[in-house]
């Protein structure tokens, strides 16, 4: 499955890298990594349908991550990826407003691997039963 | 005027009354009954012949043919006179046989040389002349020649040689009689010749005072040549002196005719002067102008009499019109006397009455009531008057003028006096309202004092309180900030857990390239560990800065490391606050721009109330939007703040810029007064600017300045110098 991360902070992917390393090396998951919501919807518009999760910071210079999640949604139907995201405010407030805008799922930094593996899991049995 | 007119008619007819009582002139022989004390004169029923010859002093010749003279009037025989000036007069003369008996005496009186004969023999001799004509005169003065009437019978014949002065016009001679015969009665003949020889010292005597006032009235003008009077008067009086000496002297020795005339003439109009003149000063002081009334009267007096005399000679006419503008003169000097008494200036009015008294005496002369000699008396004392009256006048004008200054100097000096008085007072009054004023100023001075500390108290309060809010945004930010190194740390460290158990697996399994592959990920992990913890460490110490006070101490400052890092913290502090907060952050660095002196943590509050601000201008526009858009439609509104530095010459320019709400051009130069803020009450102290104001410009040397487009953009300009 291919996973779009999208964060400011770029040792984002080295920690991501190493977090999934057995995911990574069984080819079990694959891993793209933008820096900005920009560069995200860049890379969605060029491989379209591509990536079925993308992870998404909300705090990020120039679009952040709600604003993302609202362009996603409108531009991306068919499929709709499924999007999460992860953020250091981790208050109701913001989690209502990620839920209103679509999001699947909502995570608070730090990041919990082992409950991110855990909901990916589920994911991949639910996208492809098969594999 | 009416009364002046019937007046002069009076006068004129009162004359002509008086002629009347003169001799018969028809008669050729001269009758003479009585003697009056004072004299007939021998006038009329003369017979005249020009020439000379002895024969006529015959008592016997026949002198039927010769023409008829009149003593008195010399226009009668003058004219006659030939080259020589040499004449004969014969009269016949019956004297009453009462008279007889008594003394009486001749007074002859001529200009030029005489010589009278009685029964063929001189009986008297006065001046030298021949054949030639006159070659001395010689004044008797009214000597008296004892004329014994009784020489021969009743009828007496008279036969007088005369030798005229030789003078053109003619007249000229006619000024004094020039021959003229009295009979008088001895005793009296004598005692006027006593008085005659008199006269010249009085006129003598006249004369030197006329001088003597005239020069003291030229130096009285040299001291105050404002008087131009005094001169007028000096000068009068030197002329009016001098003449009658020129005069007396000039009928002595050897006659000139006609400066003796002139000179007459001179003298008589100098008299109409005087009179003429006193009248004028009276006038001006009793009515303060001359009538027309009296310019006419003068100048009749002056010009027609002078006109008249010279054109007619002495007529009758010309004489009763003398008298009639003398008498006219004197009654408006008496007018104008009783005007000044009443006027109560006393002085004025004793000048006028002179005249009128000299004009009475004259009146009463030619009445024949008052003897000549008295006449003269009054003609010297009315000289005396003139020149007086004169005195008195100038001397009480310039007292009343003294009185008056002196008057006035008191008047000034008590006006001074009361002037110093008030001046004293106003002093006074300014001195007690100045010290009223002065401690009202202390007082309220004191007052604004207190308050000027009350203010800065309650200032440095408000300083101390924005900073503490401004502290306690960027905690938020920051607390943010250390969560993502610390996130890395936590994250890294549990990998690398993870992965020494890995390469405890791997050794155990004796796979040695497996377990150094994995160190080096451990190694990079460590790394990482230890980069973010050093991030973490940076962001606390950060914190403390601002927390600190600041020292003022400048310190070598990275600019661009500087403005990227509190723009980073404006940027998690608003989002921290606010969940739905989010902007486009673009820097533009300049990586010339190295480091400056500059005191870190103040530059950073700077930095942070600019980012801060355009923050809050692009957020709220974007809710503007928001809530004015009507569909669900994007707003195509993209809040954006803008970074960029800039080095130039001897400075480093940082420039903030947001295209937010922008700042109204009214309120653009406003913006950095103290307490001046946009935002609602309680969501800002308005002292962030005004306390960036001060810390660029103050602290630093620098300036900062403020560009907008209301509704577009605001864009805010730090320049610091390098050298500070």
């Amino acid at each position: 499955m291919k996973i779009l991360v999208v964060d400011d902070e770029r040792d984002i992917q080295t920690l991501f890298e190493q977090r999934f390393r057995k995911e990574i090396r069984s080819g079990e998951m694959n891993f793209v990594f933008t820096y900005s919501g920009e560069e995200a919807l860049t890379y969605l518009t060029q491989h379209v349908s591509e990536a079925v999760l993308i992870l998404s910071d909300i705090n990020m210079p120039g679009m952040n991550g709600f604003e993302l999640l609202k362009q996603i949604k409108a531009k991306f139907e068919s499929p709709p990826p499924i999007v999460m995201m992860i953020t250091a405010y981790g208050d109701s407030e913001n989690y209502k407003l990620a839920m209103s805008l679509g999001a699947d799922d909502f995570l608070t930094k730090p990041l919990d691997f082992s409950l991110l593996k855990e909901k990916l899991k589920h994911i991949t049995h639910d996208q492809d039963p098969g594999s | 005027m009416k009364a002046y007119v019937s007046f002069a008619i009076f006068c004129l007819s009162i004359l002509l009354c008086a002629e009347c009582f003169s001799q018969d002139s028809t008669s050729a022989v001269f009758q003479l009954d009585s003697l009056p004390a004072n004299g007939i004169e021998l006038n009329k029923g003369w017979k005249f012949h020009e020439g000379d010859d002895t024969a006529w002093k015959d008592p016997h010749f026949d002198d039927s043919r010769w023409q008829k003279a009149d003593l008195s009037n010399p226009n009668s025989y003058l004219p006659a006179f030939g080259k020589r000036g040499i004449g004969w007069f014969r009269l016949k003369l019956s004297m009453d046989s009462s008279l007889r008996a008594n003394p009486v005496a001749l007074q002859i009186s001529q200009l030029g040389a005489i010589e009278l004969y009685v029964k063929n023999s001189l009986l008297v001799s006065l001046g030298k002349m021949n054949a030639a004509g006159l070659i001395q005169t010689n004044d008797s003065h009214g000597k008296p020649f004892l004329f014994q009437g009784n020489l021969g019978g009743d009828t007496i014949i008279l036969a007088v040689r005369y030798a005229s002065p030789v003078a053109r016009p003619t007249w000229l001679l006619t000024f004094a009689k020039p021959v003229s015969l009295k009979i008088i009665p001895w005793v009296n003949a004598v005692n006027n010749y006593k008085a005659a020889l008199l006269e010249p010292r009085l006129r003598i005597g006249t004369s030197f005072m006329a001088i003597a006032m005239g020069l003291l009235f030229i130096m009285l003008y040299t001291f105050f040549p404002k008087e131009k009077v005094n001169l007028l008067f000096g000068v009068f009086c030197l002329f009016l002196g001098m003449l009658p000496v020129l005069f007396f002297q000039l009928r002595e020795g050897n006659l000139n005719m006609n400066m003796f005339g002139w000179t007459s003439f001179a003298v008589d109009l100098a008299n109409k002067i005087c009179a003429t003149l006193i009248l004028v000063i009276i006038s001006v002081e009793v009515l303060g102008k001359v009538t027309l009334f009296q310019y006419l009267l003068i100048g009749f007096i002056l010009i027609g009499e002078s006109l008249l005399f010279l054109t007619l000679g002495p007529s009758k006419i010309l004489q009763t019109l003398e008298v009639i503008a003398q008498i006219l003169l004197a009654v408006e000097l008496f007018r104008l006397s009783v005007a000044a008494f009443k006027q109560k200036n006393f002085i004025i009015g004793l000048i006028g009455f002179g005249p009128l008294l000299l004009t009475l005496a004259v009146l009463l002369v030619i009445w024949k009531l008052l003897p000549l000699g008295s006449a003269r008396f009054y003609f010297t004392i009315n000289s005396f008057l003139f020149f007086a009256a004169i005195t008195i006048y100038i001397a009480s004008k310039y007292a009343r003028k003294s009185n008056g200054w002196l008057h006035q100097l008191d008047e000034t000096r008590r006006l001074a006096a009361i002037n110093i008085e008030k001046e004293k007072e106003r002093q006074h009054m300014l001195e007690s309202q100045n010290e009223m004023l002065e401690n009202q100023v202390k007082e309220r001075t004191a007052a604004l004092t207190e308050s000027l500390a009350e203010l800065k108290e309650t200032q440095s309060q408000l300083i101390h309180a924005e900073k503490m809010a401004s502290l306690g945004e960027l905690t938020a930010g920051i607390a943010h900030e250390i969560q993502n190194p610390l996130n890395f740390v936590n994250n890294f460290s549990d990998v690398n857990a993870e992965l020494i158990d890995e390469m405890n697996e791997a050794l155990d399994k004796n796979n040695l390239g497996e377990a150094r592959s994995l160190s080096y990920d451990i190694r990079e992990n460590q790394e990482k560990i230890s980069h973010h913890g050093r991030r973490a460490d940076s962001i606390v110490k950060s914190m403390l800065q601002h927390s600190r006070a600041s020292t003022g101490q400048k310190e070598s400052t990275d600019i661009n490391a500087l403005a990227d890092e509190y723009l980073r913290l404006s940027y998690h502090g608003l989002r921290a606050k606010d969940k739905l907060f989010n902007a486009t952050l673009i820097t533009d660095l300049d990586s010339t721009v190295g480091e400056i002196m500059a005191v870190p943590q103040d530059m950073g509050r700077v930095l942070l109330n600019l980012f801060n601000n355009a923050f809050y201008s692009v957020f709220q526009k974007k809710i503007n939007l928001e809530q004015k858009k009507a569909t669900d439609q994007p707003i195509g509104y993209e809040p954006t703040v803008w970074l960029s530095t800039t080095s130039k010459k001897d400075a480093v320019e940082i420039c903030i810029r947001d295209n937010g709400l922008g700042v109204p051009q009214k309120i653009l130069d406003k913006i950095f007064q103290p307490f001046f803020t946009s935002k609602p009450v309680g969501h800002g102290t308005g002292l962030g600017l005004s306390l960036s104001y001060d810390i660029v410009t103050q602290e630093h040397g620098g300036t900062l300045k403020a560009n907008s487009v209301e509704g577009e953009y605001a864009e805010f300009i730090i320049t610091l110098p390098i050298e500070p």
